[in-house]
C-alpha cells in the first residue's frame, strides 16, 4: 500500500457472533446484512493471536502512544470466561509490547457474575453496558427469544458494577432512543445507576428504512433529547453524556467525541470472528455486504484496510459530505450524521442523515444554550471537584484508577493554566528574536493541535517534565528582576513540545527547534543529537520528521520513534512493561532534573535490561502483595527517571511536586527495594496532586515537628507527605512479612512494628496540631482509619521490643540534632 | 473549598477541559495568585518541600 493513510485507534473485536438476546432493533440480526449467519460462533485463539499482531504491528507502524480494544458480539460474554481470559491475555501480551492498551467489553450484562468481574478487574477491563432505561423502556426490545425480560438481570449486573470492589470497571451506559419511552423517565432511570457516562444512540436507519415514530412528529429525536438536555443542564454535576458533550465540544471547535457527529475522521475498524477486517458495523443496516473490505488479518495488514477506499471516505470531514451538508450552519457540529445513517439506493451515502432535521433543531438549541451560558458574566468553566468517596480511598492510602482519573485531570487543568500564564508572561517581555520565534511558533501550534488534536497536545502536556519546565518558567518571571536571557532559554522549549504533539498527531509542518545540550529534544519522545549549533529546523513529514542544522541532516521515520532499530544519533524514550503498567523510562528530558538528587545520563542498555527484569519483578510483587495500590498505580505513574547514585549501596529515590506521575530513582539491588519505593513515592505523587486541588494546612503555621523518620524537624506539611507516604511503607512490610521465611520474616516483621508505631504517632501529630484545614482534618481522620487497626494486628514480642528499640534511638538521636 | 449535598469536594482550581489554550489567559488571570501557590509551593514558601526523598535505610 503506498500513500498515507490515517491510522486505526480503536479496535472492535468481535469474539462472538450469536446472542443470548433477541432484541427487535438490533443491527447485527434483524437488518439487511446476515453475514452474522456464516461466522464462527466464538473467535478461536488463533484468530485472536493473529487479530492481536496486527493490532500491535499497526500501532508501532504508527508509533500510536496508545490503542483501544473493545471486546463486542454479538454478545461477549457468551464465550465463557477461559476463553476471554485467553483472549486479554494474549492481546496483553502483543500490543502491549508496543504501547498501552487500553481494553473494554461492550455487553448487555445478564451474563456478567462475579467470576467475570473478577476477570475483568484482573484483566483491566472497563464494561460498558446496553440499557435503554426504566424496565418499561428496556422490555420494549430487550427480550430473550421467547420474550422474557432481561431488565433484572442487567440491572443486577449494573449492580455489581456499582459495588466497591468492581466500580473501577464500570465505564458506561448505552441507550438506544425509543421515542415512545418517556425521556425524562429514561434519563432519571440511567443517571440513577451512578453511571460514569451514557449514550444515547439514534436507532439504526437510512432514507430506505426510515426510523420508527416518525409519523406525529417532524423532529421526534430532538425532542426527545432535547427533553433529557435541558434536565441535564440543570443537574450540578450531571453525568457525561456523550451526544451533548459532542455538540457543546464540536461548537467551540474541538473534536467529537463520537463517530455520530463532528467531521473528524474515522479510526474504527472491526475484526469479526473469522479474522475478516470490517467497517463499523452499523453499516449492516444498509445493504448486504455493506461493511466489508475483502481484507482479513491473516493475510493482509490493517494498513491495508486503512487504504480502502470506503475507510477513506469516512475520513474526509467537510470534502466527504454531500453539498446540502458542506452548506449547513451547523455541519461542524452535525458532520453529516452518521454515516450509515446517510444511505440510500441509488446514491449511496451522498446524502444528508435520515435524522438530518432532528440534528439540524438539536445541535440548534444546544448552541443556543451555550451562547446564553457564554454571555453570562458568571459563564466561567466549573471548579474540579472530587467526590468524597474518591478523597476517602485517597485518605485512607490508596486510591484506585477512577480516584487518580480525578487526580489526572485536575493536572491537566493545572498545567494548561500554567501554560496561558507563561504565555502572558513572556508577551510582556522582548526576547531575543529567535528564542521569540520559537516561542510563537510553538504557540501558535499547540493552539491549532488544541483545535484539531487535543488528544495528541494532552499526551505531550501531561508528561511530568513538561510541567517542570513551566513551574521554570514561572520560577524565571517571578523574582523582582527577569533574566530575559534565561527566560528566553526556557521559553524556547515550547517549540520542542509543540514539535512533539504535532509528531504524535501526524500533523505536517515546519519549525525552528531550540538546541540544548547538543540535541533536539521531543518530550515523550525522545532527543535526536546534532551537534553544537543552536537551532535546528524540524519538518513533520507523512512518515517521520526531519531535522536541519548547519552541522547536518538527520531523518527519523514515524516508526523508529517508538522502534528499537534506532536511526543514528536518534535516542528514544524507552519504556518498562509489565502487563498493564508501562511506564516510561525518562533518561533524556532536559527538565528531569527536577528532584533532590541529580538525573542519571542516558542509560547503556545493558542497564535498560536491567531496569526492566526488576520493574516487571517489582510490579509482580505490587500486584501480589500489594493489589489496593496496583490500579492506582497503573493509572498514574507514568514516569521513571533514573537517578544518578555515587554511593552504589544507597538506595535513593525521589517525588516532586512538579512532576506529577513521576518517580526518580537509582535502581536499588531487588525487587523488594524497587516495589517499597514505587508505592513510598507515589504516595507524595498522590498527595501532592490533592495538595494541588485543595489546602490541607494552614500555611501561617510555621512551626516545625518531630518526624519519626528524619533527624530535622518539619513543617506540618511535609510532616504530612511524610505520614502519607509512611502509610504504605507500613502496608510494604505488612504484607511483605507473610511471603518471606526465617530472619527475613522477622527483619519485616519488625519494620512493620516499627512504621505502624511512627506513623500512627505522626498521624496523631497531624490531627492535634491545630493546623488542619476542615478538609484537612478530615483527610487525617481517614488516614488515621487505616493506620490505627494496625496497631492491633499481633506481632511477636521479639518484634516489637526491636521496633520500640528502634524508635527510642530514632528520638534520641533526633534530640540531639543530629544531622540526617 | 466546599462541601455540596451531593458530596463532592469543590476545589478552587477551575476546570479547564473545555476552555481553548488561546482563551486559558483570560481565564485564569486572575487566579494568578492561586495557581502560583498551588503549582510552586517552594518558590511561594521556601519552608515548604517541593521535592520528597526516602532513605530505605532509615
Amino acid at each position: 500500500m503506498s500513500g498515507r493513510v490515517l491510522p486505526f485507534r480503536q479496535f472492535v473485536l468481535k469474539v462472538c457472533s450469536r446472542c443470548d438476546l433477541a432484541c427487535d432493533h438490533c443491527y447485527v440480526y434483524e437488518q439487511a446484512d446476515q453475514s452474522w449467519r456464516r461466522r464462527p460462533k466464538v473467535i478461536s485463539e488463533d484468530t485472536v493471536a493473529r487479530a492481536a499482531e496486527r493490532i500491535a504491528e499497526h500501532a508501532q507502524h504508527h508509533a500510536l502512544p496508545a490503542v483501544r480494544v473493545i471486546l463486542h458480539g454479538g454478545e461477549p460474554l457468551l464465550a465463557g470466561a477461559a476463553r476471554l481470559r485467553r483472549i486479554c491475555e494474549i492481546l496483553r501480551r502483543e500490543v502491549e509490547k508496543v504501547c498501552p492498551l487500553d481494553l473494554r467489553v461492550h455487553t448487555n450484562g445478564v451474563l456478567l457474575d462475579d467470576d467475570l468481574c473478577r476477570l475483568f478487574v484482573e484483566q483491566h477491563v472497563k464494561v460498558g453496558i446496553s440499557i435503554d432505561g426504566d424496565q418499561a423502556a428496556n422490555d420494549r426490545h430487550r427480550r430473550y427469544a421467547d420474550g422474557r425480560s432481561s431488565y433484572d438481570q442487567v440491572v443486577r449486573a449494573i449492580g455489581r458494577l456499582r459495588d466497591d470492589r468492581y466500580r473501577s470497571l464500570y465505564s458506561g451506559l448505552l441507550c438506544t432512543i425509543d421515542v415512545r419511552n418517556d425521556p425524562g423517565a429514561t434519563y432519571g432511570a440511567l443517571a440513577a445507576l451512578e453511571p460514569p457516562s451514557i449514550d444515547f444512540l439514534l436507532p439504526h436507519a437510512t432514507w430506505d428504512n426510515p426510523p420508527p415514530g416518525t409519523a406525529g412528529s417532524a423532529t421526534p429525536y430532538a425532542d426527545w433529547l432535547i427533553a433529557i438536555f435541558d434536565r441535564w443542564i440543570e443537574d450540578t454535576h450531571h453525568v457525561p453524556v456523550r451526544i451533548f458533550e459532542s455538540i457543546i465540544r464540536t461548537t467551540r471547535g474541538a473534536a467529537s467525541l463520537t463517530e455520530a457527529l463532528g467531521l473528524s475522521p474515522s479510526d474504527v475498524a472491526v475484526i469479526e470472528t473469522d479474522g475478516s477486517i470490517e467497517q463499523v458495523d452499523s453499516l449492516k443496516v444498509a445493504y448486504e455486504g455493506a461493511p466489508d473490505t475483502g481484507f482479513d488479518v491473516f493475510g493482509d495488514t490493517l494498513n491495508d484496510a486503512a487504504g480502502h477506499p470506503a475507510i477513506i471516505a469516512r475520513q474526509q470531514g467537510l470534502a466527504g459530505l454531500c453539498d446540502t451538508c458542506r452548506t449547513c450552519p451547523v455541519v461542524t457540529s452535525c458532520g453529516g450524521g452518521l454515516y450509515t445513517h446517510r444511505y440510500r439506493a441509488g446514491s449511496a451515502f451522498n446524502n444528508p442523515s435520515v435524522y438530518c432535521a432532528d440534528l439540524m433543531k438539536l445541535i440548534t438549541h444546544v448552541r443556543g444554550w451555550r451562547t446564553h451560558v457564554d454571555a453570562r458574566p458568571a459563564g466561567r468553566p466549573s471548579a474540579h471537584a472530587i467526590p468524597t468517596r474518591y478523597l476517602a480511598t485517597l485518605a485512607g492510602g490508596y486510591g484506585d484508577d477512577l480516584a487518580i482519573e480525578y487526580l489526572v485531570k485536575s493536572q491537566r487543568s493545572l498545567c494548561r493554566a500554567m501554560l496561558g500564564l507563561v504565555r502572558e508572561q513572556v508577551r510582556a517581555h522582548t526576547l531575543p528574536a529567535s528564542d521569540g520565534a520559537m516561542f510563537n511558533s510553538g504557540w501558535e501550534l499547540v493552539t491549532c493541535l488544541d483545535e484539531d488534536n487535543r488528544q495528541a497536545l494532552d499526551d505531550v502536556l501531561a508528561h511530568p517534565y513538561v510541567r517542570a519546565w513551566l513551574a521554570r518558567c514561572l520560577e524565571e518571571m517571578g523574582g523582582s528582576t527577569v533574566d530575559v536571557a534565561s527566560l528566553a532559554v526556557h521559553a524556547a522549549h515550547l517549540a520542542a513540545i509543540a514539535a512533539a504533539a504535532a509528531i504524535r498527531s501526524g500533523r505536517q509542518v515546519q519549525l525552528q527547534m531550540p538546541i540544548r545540550e547538543g540535541a533536539v529534544h521531543l518530550p515523550t519522545l525522545g532527543r535526536l543529537h546534532v551537534g553544537s549549533a543552536t537551532t535546528a529546523t524540524l519538518t513533520v513529514g507523512c512518515d517521520g520528521f526531519e531535522v536541519k542544522s548547519e552541522f547536518g541532516q538527520w531523518s527519523v521515520p514515524l516508526a523508529a520513534v517508538s522502534d528499537t532499530q534506532q536511526p543514528e544519533n536518534w535516542q528514544p524514550t524507552r519504556r518498562l512493561s509489565a502487563g498493564k503498567a508501562v511506564v516510561a523510562l525518562e533518561d533524556t528530558d532536559p527538565y528531569r532534573d527536577c528532584h533532590q538528587w541529580p538525573a542519571a545520563p542516558r542509560l547503556p542498555a545493558e542497564q535498560v535490561r536491567s531496569w526492566q527484569r526488576l520493574y516487571r519483578e517489582a510490579w509482580t510483587l505490587v500486584e501480589r502483595e500489594h493489589s489496593a495500590y496496583a490500579p492506582g498505580l497503573a493509572a498514574g505513574l507514568s514516569t521513571i527517571m533514573p537517578l544518578a547514585n555515587d554511593r552504589p549501596n544507597r538506595e535513593i529515590s525521589a517525588a516532586a511536586r512538579q512532576a506529577f506521575g513521576a518517580i526518580a530513582a537509582a535502581l536499588p539491588a531487588e525487587e523488594g527495594a524497587l516495589a517499597l519505593l514505587i508505592m513510598h513515592e507515589f504516595q507524595h505523587v498522590k498527595l501532592g496532586a490533592v495538595l494541588d486541588l485543595f489546602d490541607l494546612c494552614d500555611h501561617s503555621d510555621r512551626r516545625l515537628f518531630y518526624a519519626p523518620w528524619r533527624y530535622d524537624p518539619r513543617p506540618l506539611e511535609a510532616l504530612l507527605q511524610g505520614t502519607y507516604a509512611h502509610i504504605a511503607v507500613t502496608d510494604f512490610w505488612r504484607a511483605r512479612r507473610h511471603y518471606l521465611s526465617g530472619p527475613e520474616a522477622e527483619a519485616a516483621t519488625a519494620k512493620f512494628a516499627l512504621w505502624r508505631m511512627q506513623t500512627a504517632e505522626a498521624t496523631e501529630t497531624l490531627a492535634t496540631s491545630g493546623s488542619l484545614t476542615p478538609l484537612g482534618a478530615r483527610f487525617v481522620d481517614g488516614m488515621r482509619a487505616t493506620v490505627l487497626p494496625w496497631l492491633d494486628e499481633y506481632v511477636p514480642d521479639s518484634a516489637g521490643d526491636v521496633a520500640r528499640q528502634w524508635a527510642e534511638d530514632h528520638r534520641r538521636n533526633w534530640q540531639g540534632g543530629l544531622p540526617r | 473549598m466546599s462541601l455540596s449535598v451531593q458530596e463532592t469536594v469543590m476545589s478552587d482550581l477551575l476546570d479547564l477541559s473545555d476552555t481553548p489554550l488561546a482563551e486559558v489567559a483570560d481565564t485564569v488571570s486572575s487566579d494568578i495568585g492561586d495557581i502560583i501557590r498551588r503549582a510552586m509551593p517552594l518558590s511561594a514558601d521556601p519552608e515548604r518541600p517541593a521535592v520528597s526523598a526516602f532513605n530505605s535505610s532509615i
